[in-house]
């Protein structure tokens, strides 16, 4: 392969890496930016999408759309109960106590789901069986270009939604001021657990592509590319959609280059340092909005 | 909420009262006729594959032992989430609750090194089926190992790389953070590249990761005869298909972390054709009638790790019948001996290192197979 394909290659790669956080990322910033809550669960809510699915097809022998979909539905009612059950009793409680109610559901995820199916990783079903795309000498795998194109869709659908529909307006609204949004007539406790649904149905889109991907299952998988699409979500100014995807392949893109062509053990570190140098100078994120806070 | 907390404290009180009383328990136990063998191991998480494996290869040799020599020898098994302290505290455990007479483990290197490390000043006798790391049995004179080492698997890797295979230029992706992977890299590149061979590439990824395709995209313009995966067996699983996908026709080969790897993948297709070496060949009878009754009893596939737990811990057993209960005793008994198990010959070195062969495995139509060439 000559150093030109290499590069394209890795180019793909980036890609590749960055739709998958894209995908996570879209759910962590659509969480923070109505409920003003970073939901450390959703990491987890990943994991529980991919476990569902994996049975589905192996205990049920469910085909792949029914379990795709069987699988969605589980998420959004998980994530609507836990916000129900952990979040909701605690809105008027202070970011922190949030904060970390949100690290202790993550646990209670991974942990319970280690109780049932053991921490032993198990290997995941072939989901995309569709042919390789081929791009002159270069072949480019279909996980690649399915998980590109989902996490496209997905950004623009929910931008759609967010901006046209009343739902949306009512999601604006909520997150700009919650107290008058109340006066205003709109219900907050469903506005908020829509956003809950809508995120976790995205958790588990990303937790099935993920494990298609890379084709293991195990009760810890959610943690690492939570993380990973939380500082995507950061990098492309949380609480902004097309930000987040944006901040999502910029990360990809950064790992993948550091990678090939610094070093592949630095990769972690410089991802780290761009998200630090990112905080210092412009700590609303690529595009984010500025908000003053009045003093 | 008061009355809550005092119910709590009175709960503790009694928690705290039977926890005593069951330690004393314990102690007037320890005295009598059984002999306690322990083991440590990761009994679940990640690497729970190699920590179930010898406790099941330890508790069957302990079962087949007593009923073959009518002894009464029990097994404690502890757990250590394949982590360094967990397993210290495990192995103090044993020690001073448990009272052990011998322990066979750890099960990683990492673990194992640390728990040989707590040993010294106490002396307790210690085989490790499976701690590969060369360093493992340098700790102490109280420490010997069932399996080969690192250096000497990388080693042979190499030159069978090299001699066999006939392969010129080699291909590395190792896992940066794991002793076990970075020990083996070192040596077969050092092997490799004495024998005349030439390491054209070598790429590591951090503790964790799932794509490897970057790493990958490089090796495949190297484009090396073999590509030397010397890992675990989930990430040997997913670094093979992330390969395959990308058309690399390097031959893949490992080491005994391998073993388990068809248990890793959905579609054996995408291990196809790996080569690796390890502790038995999969075709000797002895080995298969073991196996067999080892599924049975256990529901799950036997692999190298809960073999040569089998032997190392029957080992110990003849050792300790022959010589009694004290530890300088067994010491001495198992630097003396020579024993034939299901795994064949074995004697150890003034390191406690065994002397043993070993086996290439190749996985061939999705099953294990001795490799041929």
């Amino acid at each position: 392969m000559s150093i030109l394909n290499q590069f394209i290659m890795q180019i793909f790669n980036g890609i590749n890496i960055g739709s998958i956080y894209a995908l996570i990322a879209l759910g962590y910033t659509m969480v923070y930016g109505i409920a003003k809550l970073i939901n450390f669960a959703h990491g987890d809510i990943i994991m529980v999408g991919a476990y569902v699915c994996y049975f589905m097809i192996k205990t049920f022998n469910l085909p792949v759309y029914v379990a795709i979909l069987i699988s969605i539905v589980t998420c959004i009612i998980l994530g609507i109960t836990i916000e129900r059950v952990a979040y909701k009793p605690l809105r008027s409680a202070s970011r922190i106590t949030l904060l970390i109610t949100a690290i202790g559901m993550s646990y209670l995820l991974q942990s319970s789901f280690q109780l049932m199916f053991t921490s032993n990783p198990r290997p995941y079903p072939a989901i995309i069986d569709l042919p390789a795309l081929k791009l002159g000498n270069l072949t480019i795998s279909s996980n690649y270009y399915i998980t590109f194109v989902v996490s496209v869709i997905l950004m623009v659908l929910l931008n759609v939604f967010i901006q046209k529909t009343k739902t949306g307006k009512a999601m604006r609204a909520v997150s700009e001021d919650q107290g008058a949004a109340m006066l205003m007539g709109i219900d907050i406790n469903k506005t908020i657990s829509i956003t809950f649904a809508i995120g976790s149905g995205l958790a588990a889109i990303a937790g099935i592509l993920y494990c298609a991907s890379y084709p293991v299952v195990s009760p810890y998988i959610g943690s690492l590319p939570g993380i990973k699409a939380f500082i995507a979500a950061v990098l492309g100014g949380i609480g902004s959609i097309p930000g987040a995807v944006l901040g999502a392949f910029i990360l990809g893109m950064i790992e993948t280059f550091t990678k090939a062509y610094i070093s592949s053990q630095l990769s972690d570190a410089i991802v780290f340092i761009v998200l630090i140098l990112m905080l210092v100078f412009k700590p609303q994120g690529i595009l984010g909005k500025n908000v003053k806070e009045k003093v | 909420m008061k009355k809550i907390f005092s119910l709590m404290l009175v709960l503790l009180m009694f928690v705290s009262l039977s926890a005593c009383s069951s330690s004393d328990d314990t102690g007037s136990t320890g005295g009598d006729s059984t002999i306690k063998i322990g083991t440590i191991g990761p009994l679940e998480g990640d690497y729970s594959v190699y920590g179930i494996a010898v406790r099941n290869g330890a508790d069957m040799a302990i079962k087949d032992y007593n009923e073959a020599h009518g002894t009464s020898y029990t097994l404690v098994a502890y757990d250590s989430k394949g982590d360094s302290t967990e397993a210290v505290n495990a192995y103090n455990k044993l020690v001073d609750e448990d009272g052990i007479t011998a322990l066979v483990g750890a099960t990683l290197s990492g673990e194992s090194i640390a728990v040989a490390s707590a040993s010294q000043g106490i002396g307790t006798p210690i085989i490790s089926p499976s701690a590969t790391a060369a360093d493992f049995t340098l700790v102490g004179s109280n420490v010997f190992r069932g399996c080969y080492t690192d250096p000497f698997q990388a080693q042979v890797v190499a030159e069978f790389a090299h001699d066999t295979l006939g392969a010129a230029t080699a291909a590395i992706l190792y896992e940066t953070g794991s002793d076990y992977s970075k020990g083996l890299t070192d040596t077969f590149t050092k092997t490799f590249e004495g024998l005349g061979g030439s390491v054209v590439i070598t790429e590591g990824y951090n503790t964790g990761d799932v794509d490897f395709n970057t790493q990958l995209t490089k090796i495949q313009s190297a484009g090396a005869d073999v590509l030397f995966v010397p890992n675990y067996y989930k990430d040997d699983a997913l670094i093979s298909k992330q390969a395959k996908a990308l058309n690399i026709t390097s031959t893949i080969v490992g080491g005994d972390g391998w073993d388990g790897v068809l248990s890793s993948v959905d579609n054996a297709a995408d291990v196809e054709g790996a080569i690796f070496v390890n502790h038995y060949s999969p075709d000797n009878a002895t080995i298969i009638e073991l196996t067999d009754r080892y599924k049975s009893t256990y529901g799950v596939d036997a692999n190298a790790f809960a073999v040569l737990s089998y032997d190392s811990t029957t080992m110990l057993l003849e050792v300790i019948d022959e010589v009694g209960t004290d530890a300088d005793a067994i010491i001495a008994g198992i630097a003396a001996k020579k024993y034939d198990g299901v795994l064949g010959h074995m004697e150890f070195d003034a390191n406690g290192d065994p002397i043993k062969d070993l086996s290439y495995i190749t996985i061939k139509d999705g099953a294990y197979v001795t490799y041929t060439k």
